[in-house]
């Protein structure tokens, strides 16, 4: 459950602003704390809801991304845990997974084809309240075991 | 509010929600009939046979308390079956009158299916009936108790003279058959729908109490971003009739009315989207007003609203709307706990999805803390009773 996660450094750093309309959540992101909550949730689950879904957890890259979990999933199926994000991929920027209820100040897929370029990686995830970008190529089933031990780890 | 119309609001609200309950995303059509009685303006509903129009319509009908008339209009049909048959009696006496009781024009909520199927005699009397609430025909001249008309169809006309016809629908809704994601939830309702008596929660003199608040509704607040949404319709080569301008006017009073205002804003322009005459026209039209609709909200007409702005202001009331709705079926068997919390959770992802922090108003955060409280304590069981004797 490798995950490559970076704090880009931008030349210039987009703002952030509500959506008019949220993006149907496809994906559902918890750092630090959040991260664990989330974990527990998932060991908490049905099997047949848990084959449902695809992660990848991690250490990010610098202090304060301590831990990261990401799961993907059709939105009914996606677990709920206080302080996670949901995101989501909105209809000019299909690859890449940003915040539901946020989008941000510059053109989607302008945004998309930038990070993608800068990364050289298809296949990203945004959170962008805690200014990361995610590499999304190693996702996979979860396995409850190996899911228990990361969380263990990460206590 | 004057008191009676606050009594009379919450009468209508009440027969709404008793109309809207156990229909399958047929709530907007349920609302946009409550707005359209309360705003004297009648209604076209659009979408294929079988989609439960006639049910919702009857079902209003019931919550609201009026006398209501039904017909499938074909082209075969004769003004009679509409209108009523020539009174003999009368006719002996060398007069061509028609004997209205319970058809048509006796009736105050009507529902004419098909209704371009109706022949010219048809249409010709309906037009006066529907434009100056008049029935004439022959020595028959009378006033008619019609608050609204809901006219259905398959398709909008083509016919330019049936299209003028149509012009005196105000307010357009167009359904389709259940979404895939819904066939379970259309399954259930259905299976239990038939079972299900609506019990009139108010009366038309509650929809006529509002009416009359609506024809006093201060507009000042609300013109000028009436006037800005329509110039942004025609910007998009959206044209809306002068008739059809004037007239939405009517439409943006009831829904200040009926959330509870003496005074319309920018929160009630919503029903500009159903008052555009073609299904792409509205939705482009909701594209076009996103920003000028943001703040649209409404707690009786919250679908309504909703499904014309999707702005965070609807979206936060009907969630709301729905997690009390869940909140207070909290079941009693332990076998239900789980199927329960799950809707709780759905519940507050969708919080959390859709609505940003800073678009949360604060029924919304109490009734989040409330679910994450929920989900964050164990499942509770259900005390069961321990047998204490045993049969011989």
């Amino acid at each position: 459950m490798n995950l490559k996660a970076l704090q880009p450094q931008w030349r210039r750093r987009p703002q952030w602003r509500p959506r008019p309309e949220p993006l149907v959540p496809g994906a559902v992101a918890g750092v630090g704390p959040a991260s664990r909550r989330l974990a527990r949730r998932l060991l908490a689950m049905g099997e047949d809801r848990l084959s449902r879904l695809e992660a990848i957890a991690g250490a990010g890259a610098h202090a304060q991304t301590s831990s990261l979990l990401i799961v993907l999933g059709a939105g009914d199926d996606l677990p709920w845990a206080e302080g996670v994000a949901y995101l989501g991929r909105a209809p000019t920027a299909p690859r890449l997974l940003v915040s539901t209820t946020h989008a941000p100040s510059v053109p989607e897929d302008l945004f998309e084809e930038a990070l993608h370029g800068r990364f050289g990686v298809r296949g990203l995830a945004v959170i962008h309240a805690a200014n990361l970008v995610v590499s999304l190529a190693d996702a996979g089933p979860i396995e409850p075991a190996l899911l228990k031990q990361w969380c263990e780890g990460q206590a | 509010m004057q008191s009676d119309v606050e009594a009379s609001s919450k009468a209508v609200q009440r027969g709404v929600a008793e109309a809207r309950a156990g229909l399958v995303e047929r709530e907007t059509l349920v609302e946009l009939v409550a707005l359209s009685a309360v705003a004297g303006e009648h209604m076209l509903v659009i979408g294929p046979p079988g989609t439960a129009k006639s049910e919702a319509i009857r079902r209003v009908a019931a919550g609201l308390g009026g006398t209501y008339f039904e017909y499938l209009l074909g082209r075969f049909t004769e003004p009679s079956e509409i209108f009523g048959p020539v009174d003999l009696q009368r006719l002996r006496q060398g007069f061509v009158e028609t004997a209205t009781g319970g058809m048509l024009p006796e009736a105050e909520i009507a529902f004419l299916d098909e209704v371009f199927l109706g022949s010219t005699a048809i249409l010709n009397t309906l037009l006066s009936l529907l434009n100056e609430r008049t029935f004439r025909r022959g020595h028959t001249t009378m006033k008619v108790p019609l608050r609204v008309c809901v006219g259905a169809s398959n398709a909008l006309p083509n016919d330019e003279l049936l299209s003028a016809f149509a012009d005196r629908f105000l307010v357009r809704h167009f359904v389709e058959p259940i979404p895939q994601n819904r066939l379970e939830d259309l399954l259930e309702a259905g299976w239990s729908l038939e079972a299900r008596i609506v019990e009139a929660q108010a009366s038309l003199a509650d929809v006529d109490a509002l009416a009359g608040a609506a024809r006093n509704v201060e507009m000042k607040a609300a013109r000028p971003l009436l006037a800005q949404a329509i110039r942004l319709l025609r910007e998009a080569d959206i044209r809306l009739s002068d008739r059809r301008i004037v007239k939405i006017q009517r439409l943006v009073a009831a829904a200040a009315t009926l959330d509870g205002r003496l005074e319309a804003s920018g929160a009630d322009l919503w029903p500009i989207v159903f008052a555009v005459p073609t299904a792409d026209e509205q939705v482009q039209a909701r594209e076009v007003l996103l920003e000028l609709l943001e703040t649209s909200r409404n707690t009786a007409l919250a679908q309504a609203a909703l499904e014309a702005s999707r702005g965070p202001a609807a979206r936060a009331i009907r969630i709301v709307e729905r997690a009390r709705e869940v909140m207070e079926a909290r079941p009693a068997q332990d076998a239900e706990l789980v199927d329960w919390r799950r809707r709780l959770e759905g519940l507050i992802r969708e919080i959390d999805a859709s609505l940003a922090p800073e678009d949360r108003p604060e029924d919304v955060l109490n009734l989040r803390e409330q679910i994450a409280n929920e989900l964050e304590s164990p499942p509770a069981t259900v005390a069961t009773a321990t047998p204490v004797a045993t049969k011989a």
